[in-house]
């Protein structure tokens, strides 16, 4: 080792950083070098002096001044703590707030839960809907905690996700009460479709629900009225929202059956049959698969639609033909008994076949058909084989006299027994 | 260096915690040592002594970011000396812009270095007679931030290399580098002590 290598290592000697080996090669240039031996010496005393400086008393109190400013310091902190996780449980408790009552505000009650007078279906139908269109109605029942069985018993949560279903039931009588939710239909969640876009909707997919509920043949209420074009022009003050309704008519010829509705609805409008404004007519190729199906497995009789008998005569009955016609709601009543869907025989039929305590039950419809409470709904799946009668049953003059409602009649053959 | 306390893992547990008691036993173990280091850093009593308080605070604050890579010792040192040099910077700024005043109101003994009241070297006034003393804590005072850390750590705290470089953010050679030439530069000024 030179004296270059041992000067730099002379601090670490002084500093005790050498390893032995090291500080042994170091400790041996030095012993020999009398240059680098003055170097430690002056390095030594150097250092010595930095080193004698007293130590600097401390001030008194300091330590207590301390310990005092860190105690505050812990109590802020901990108040922050405090304060800081007082805000965000705050801002948790304002969102699930917010949330109860986006889920289960006013405005939901208001729209979905106020009962109206909204028409029900029969309880047959209903009944029949229940056994097999709906697999789990008991959870979603649960979920608003209400007895299913009680009549105001609604879930305005149900298919809440299934837009065509929705959609559908919106159009298809009896879906909504008979549909499995066993709730009004007006309290369902619904838009009044068009025509056009009942068929874009109803074309779009199919499902076995729907063709349950075509055979229903009841009326639907909607939320909102649906547009037609009789109804352009705006009434006085905002009609209310309005159901939707839909007939099968049954004939032995499809273009008999065709001028019958025509001249049944020109009637009831005060109109000639040709030429209707308003009045929509959906060709065989214009019905939705769907919908032709479910009309094909739509039975003469009301009491026996349902799912137990849905497919029956699946293959031999020919397409229909559909119309839709705004009309007047106070001329609903007349429009039936035209067409002789008063349902007069049907109801006799089906209180016949329902038990007893169901037998007697007075419908809901007579709001909406603008019959009396104690009138029955009308069966829509009768034949008709009186068009053109009286005016059995004339609906009184009610609130909704300026108002029109949409009615969809299916016309389709009779199938040869 | 000053020994740890024998139960400081279970002090730092209950610190972290936010247990103002249990650092305030650091605070009496350390309390000295901080004061020392940041007098001769700063060489201002006054100002060591709000600095030493300002570690301490800063410290139990921070206590949460301490890792244990070091001993507590050494992270509170490298506490004092970071604050330290930063009140040093604080100072000489604060100085520079008194001597700009001055130099504006064309005073006349504006050309003279400013010496703040009271900032003259603050030894204790026990040394303020010990010429000896002065001249070594003036020497001291003069070298620049790093020299001076790696001499006050070294030759009056006691901190081995590794335990400076830990403190300073820097390697051993470093410490090494920046010792001998602090040395250096210290027997220049110490020389007439270093005659007799």
């Amino acid at each position: 080792m030179n004296c270059e290598q041992t000067r730099k290592r002379l601090d670490e000697l002084l500093d005790g950083e050498l390893s032995d080996r090291d500080k042994k090669a170091v400790e041996q240039h030095v012993a020999t070098c009398d240059a680098c031996r003055v170097e430690l010496d002056v390095l030594t005393r150097t250092a010595k002096l930095v080193r004698s400086l007293p130590r600097a008393e401390v001030p008194a109190g300091l330590a207590r001044s301390v310990r005092a400013t860190i105690a505050r310091q812990a109590t802020v902190r901990s108040r922050a703590m405090l304060w800081r996780w007082a805000h965000v449980g705050g801002w948790i408790a304002a969102a699930a707030t917010l949330v109860v009552v986006i889920r289960y505000g006013p405005w939901e009650t208001a729209t979905n839960r106020t009962p109206t007078t909204t028409p029900m279906p029969s309880v047959s139908g209903r009944m029949e809907i229940e056994k097999g269109a709906s697999p789990a109605p008991e959870k979603k029942e649960s979920a608003v905690g209400k007895d299913k069985d009680m009549p105001g018993y609604y879930d305005d949560r149900s298919n809440e996700t299934d837009h065509v279903r929705d959609s559908l039931r919106r159009v298809e009588p009896g879906t909504g009460v008979g549909g499995g939710e066993g709730r009004p239909p007006m309290m369902q969640k619904s838009r009044a479709p068009s025509a056009e876009r009942f068929r874009e909707e109803a074309g779009d997919k199919a499902d076995d629900e729907f063709r349950d509920a075509a055979t229903l043949k009841a009326a639907e209420p909607a939320r909102e009225a649906a547009p037609s074009k009789l109804a352009k022009a705006p009434p006085a003050t905002p009609a209310p929202a309005l159901p939707q309704v839909q007939l099968t008519y049954e004939c032995g010829d499809i273009n008999r059956g065709l001028a019958d509705v025509r001249s049944a609805v020109a009637a009831v409008r005060g109109e000639v049959a040709e030429g209707l404004a308003g009045i929509d007519e959906v060709n065989e190729e214009q019905v939705p698969e769907s919908l032709g199906e479910a009309a094909k497995e739509t039975k003469l009789d009301s009491s026996e639609a349902g799912i137990a008998d849905k497919g029956k005569d699946r293959d031999t009955k020919p397409a229909d033909n559909v119309i839709v016609a705004s009309v007047p709601v106070d001329k609903l009543g007349a429009l039936l008994d035209r067409l002789d869907l008063s349902g007069r025989r049907g109801s006799e039929k089906q209180a016949a076949e329902k038990p007893a305590d169901e037998a007697e039950e007075p419908t809901e419809d007579a709001d909406v058909f603008g019959r009396q409470q104690t009138e029955q709904r009308p069966d829509v799946g009768q034949h008709a084989q009186q068009a053109g009668r009286g005016q059995r049953g004339e609906p009184q003059q009610d609130r909704r006299k300026a108002a029109t409602i949409t009615v969809r009649i299916i016309i389709k053959v009779k199938p040869q027994e | 260096m000053l020994a740890p306390l024998p139960n400081e893992p279970e002090l730092l547990a209950r610190c972290a915690k936010g247990d103002a008691d249990a650092f305030g036993a650091f605070v009496s173990h350390y309390e000295n040592t901080i004061f020392n280091l940041v007098f001769r850093m700063i060489s201002r009593r006054e100002d060591a002594r709000d600095v030493t308080q300002e570690v301490f605070v800063k410290a139990f604050r921070n206590i949460g970011s301490f890792e244990g890579r070091s001993s507590f010792a050494t992270w509170l040192y490298s506490i004092a000396v970071n604050r330290s040099l930063s009140e040093r910077r604080r100072r000489a700024a604060k100085s520079r812009r008194s001597e700009v005043q001055m130099s504006t109101l064309g005073n006349e003994d504006a050309g003279r270095p400013y010496d703040p009241p009271g900032g003259e070297p603050a030894p204790d006034a026990r040394l303020r007679s010990d010429e000896t003393r002065r001249q070594i804590e003036q020497a001291v005072a003069a070298l620049d931030d790093d020299h001076r850390a790696v001499v006050v750590l070294r030759d009056i705290e006691g901190l081995d290399y590794e335990s400076i470089g830990k403190a300073l953010g820097c390697s051993k050679g470093t410490v090494r580098s920046r010792l001998h030439r602090a040395r250096v530069e210290l027997r220049k000024k110490l020389r007439p002590l270093l005659a007799r």
